[in-house]
């Protein structure tokens, strides 16, 4: 009985590699394989989350290019919310989303204090381009403290956004709009792993 | 019973039996390599939606120019770029004169005044950032176009710079953030 059990697993084995092999939309949905082996062109899931790598064998996101990206329309991203009704401190992960929004829906003024964590981890090369848009919901005149030294202003000089300046202006309130704030991020390779965030920032959109 | 017994020694049954889990080990345990069934290593799904050619990847293209050729939008999440073993993403130069935009992300450090040549790239945006020590200047090229026909009064001491460009096949459309600290 056993010897039969034997003749029986090496079959099933052996059918199951040639079912694989020739039926290949059958395992393509939930396996892995390569093409051009080592690098060419992979996919494989991590962690059970699907990862395909061209130009590389070890797909460190979804989608890992080696080589150019490039796309006739552009690109269109996602952009991640959240609001913050008090004080204290808040982490923009950017590893999440290079496009954030914060909403501050104060009724009084009150002072936020932000972290940054690096839309890329590890010690190697990169740059990124990472926005924040602050929408303000209230009039009072809001703080916020940016990360100390690894973000950078023109000539040293944090923005001054517009619940401040709005205070300054009569007839003019900072509810309802909102700042853009782009920053390009880079990081030498070997360098500290928070990189460095040169800031841009655009005042007082009306939003919608 | 189903299964016919068959006289077959121990001999031959654990051999066999090896075989089928190495078998099952190379199922669950490594990618399948395509390369077996895709004859000429080239994939093409729902006509020309989806290939595999050369080590490029297009989608809605049936001859991909670039790693992965997209004829349409791109939508992520997220979007980083890291080059952990080449400076084909973002470029670190030092005292280069000659920039080749063969990157959307340059960062160049000079010691000295330079003047700059730029290449003729797609047309599209790209980032410059300048780190200089003091007293080091740039001369731009002459198809670089700033704000009201004036450079930036950038300055003379050390500092590092951010210059935005959009190029539209002639002219370097440039917007300058100075003596970022």
């Amino acid at each position: 009985m056993k010897r039969t059990w034997g003749i029986l697993f090496f079959c099933v084995a052996f059918l199951g590699i040639q079912g694989k092999y020739h039926y290949a939309q059958s395992y393509m949905d939930d396996k892995e394989f390569v093409i051009e082996a080592p690098s060419k062109f992979i996919y494989k899931r991590v962690s059970g989350q699907p990862r395909v790598g061209i130009g590389t064998s070890n797909p460190q996101s979804t989608l890992h290019v080696l080589g150019t990206l490039q796309s006739f329309d552009g690109i269109v991203f996602n952009e991640l919310s959240q609001s913050i009704n008090s004080g204290g401190s808040t982490t923009l992960d950017w590893s999440n989303n290079t496009r954030q929004r914060l909403i501050i829906n104060n009724g009084s003024a009150f002072s936020k204090t932000l972290a940054f964590t690096p839309p890329v981890t590890g010690t190697s090369a990169a740059a990124s381009l990472v926005t924040l848009v602050l929408e303000f919901t209230g009039t009072g005149m809001d703080e916020i403290t940016w990360p100390a030294s690894i973000v950078k202003w023109p000539e040293a000089t944090a923005p001054n956004l517009t619940p401040n300046f709005a205070s300054t202006i009569p007839g003019f309130t900072a509810a309802g709009k909102l700042d853009i704030v782009n920053f390009y991020w880079t990081r030498a390779s070997g360098g500290d792993t928070n990189g460095t965030y040169y800031g841009v920032t655009t005042f007082a959109y009306t939003k919608n | 019973m189903l299964i016919p017994k068959i006289k077959i020694g121990k001999a031959i049954v654990i051999p066999l039996f090896l075989l089928g889990v190495v078998f099952f080990g190379v199922i669950f345990s490594s990618p399948v390599h395509a390369d077996s069934f895709l004859k000429t290593k080239e994939l093409d799904v729902d006509n020309k939606g989806f290939v595999y050619k050369d080590g490029k990847v297009g989608i809605g293209t049936s001859s991909p120019a670039v790693s992965m050729d997209v004829r349409g939008f791109i939508r992520a999440s997220n979007f980083a770029l890291s080059f952990p073993t080449s400076n084909t993403g973002v470029q670190f130069l030092t005292d280069a004169t000659s920039i080749s935009w063969t990157s959307s992300f340059i960062n160049l450090e000079i010691t000295t005044s330079k003047t700059l040549t730029f290449n003729t790239p797609s047309k599209r945006g790209y980032m410059l950032l300048v780190t200089r020590t003091s007293g080091a200047s740039i001369t731009w090229p002459a198809n670089v176009k700033w704000k009201n026909n004036t450079i930036p009064p950038f300055k003379s001491g050390a500092q590092v710079d951010l210059i935005g460009f959009y190029f539209d096949g002639v002219t370097y459309n440039a917007e300058a953030n100075i003596d970022l600290r």
